[in-house]
């Protein structure tokens, strides 16, 4: 029965707050093989005047946008084949490793080559987890694709898995497994 | 750091096997096959549409040499791209030559060919306590996805000096 007290400088929002007592809900579970029923978790918000640190009064710092949003705003953009807004979630050193440990450095030439292996692909989501180790983020994104094949035909339920890893709101890396390869085969 | 700067920084150490680019996609016209043939291969299967109709290719089509000139101003531009603003260009070295050319499929005008350039074996040697070879694996593919063209290429990278003999 885990009782988890939390103590936070005011200022930051609800969704904010809700999210640290989940996440603390989390790792209290997992740590300690608690079901989440058996832990408590209380905030307790301190004013900005009753907090000081290395002799400075603080303010709450903005929270930052969270993984799984930043992923699923990328894919959307991808989908959409909006370069331009994808580019804008990717750090300069991002790449993309393929089935075959294709490496791809840039957008532009992962949907470039696209273009030789379908007419068009969209993903169908089933989830979204996260996982975290200090700042970075790994998002895990899975579930099927659909789309059309060079020749007309069209294809679904392939499936799929891509890892992201995240660090300071910037994607860093893109793993790509699934089966569209076999399936064209097939 | 942008990311031209990043790609084009790195030492051989830091340039992976996988490593894959896509150069562009290019159209073939009927006239831009028949100059070049008329300059370059002059066979009548790239300079004659009428007359190529009588050849076992039963129409117009690129030469192979046209096809690696295509893919050398293509793999220019997109290393050009690269490059852009980077005083620090020590990355790319000379070519050391091609291997294993292959023309898989005809091309005809109209066709629209996709080159994609992947790096697939990094040799262990050095060349003039300088440089390392990097071999990579040209492809051109048709608007059908099929694989048209391939052929390899070694190039020179600049290895990291700090792993060097002194």
């Amino acid at each position: 029965m885990p009782i988890i007290d939390c103590k936070l400088i005011s200022g930051y929002t609800e969704n904010t707050r809700k999210l640290l007592a989940e996440r603390i809900t989390d790792a209290a579970c997992s740590s300690t093989g608690a079901a989440p029923e058996f832990v408590t978790i209380t905030i307790t918000e301190i004013s900005p005047n009753n907090y000081m640190r290395g002799r400075t009064q603080k303010q709450p710092a903005k929270a930052p946008l969270q993984s799984n949003d930043i992923i699923q705003n990328y894919l959307n953009a991808m989908e959409a084949r909006d370069l331009k807004l994808a580019n804008s979630f990717i750090d300069d050193k991002f790449h993309i490793t393929c089935p075959g440990n294709k490496i791809f450095y840039s957008l532009e030439d992962f949907l470039n080559w696209g273009k030789v292996r379908y007419k068009k692909i969209a993903k169908d989501i089933s989830s979204i987890d996260l996982s975290f180790n200090g700042l970075d983020a790994f998002v895990y994104c899975h579930g099927t694709l659909k789309g059309e094949w060079l020749n007309g035909q069209s294809f679904a339920g392939i499936r799929f898995i891509d890892k992201f890893h995240t660090k300071n709101s910037k994607i860093i890396s893109q793993e790509i497994w699934n089966d569209l390869d076999l399936m064209k085969e097939a | 750091m942008s990311k031209a700067s990043f790609l084009r920084s790195r030492w051989f150490e830091d340039i992976p096997v996988g490593e894959f680019h896509v150069f562009g996609s290019y159209t073939l016209s009927e006239q831009e096959m028949v100059d070049f043939g008329t300059s370059y291969a002059p066979q009548i299967y790239h300079t004659d549409p009428d007359a190529a109709m009588n050849t076992r290719y039963k129409g117009l089509i690129a030469s192979n040499w046209h096809l690696c000139s295509i893919w050398m101003r293509l793999m220019v531009d997109y290393m050009e791209g690269y490059s852009l603003g980077v005083v620090d260009g020590r990355r790319n070295g000379a070519g050391l030559g091609f291997q294993d050319l292959k023309i898989l499929k005809p091309v005809r005008p109209g066709h629209t060919l996709t080159f994609s350039h992947e790096i697939i074996d990094k040799a262990e040697r050095i060349l003039k306590n300088k440089w390392g070879v990097i071999k990579s694996r040209n492809e051109a593919f048709n608007h059908k996805g099929e694989l048209v063209m391939t052929f390899t290429v070694d190039i020179l990278a600049e290895r990291n000096p700090d792993n060097l003999t002194k």
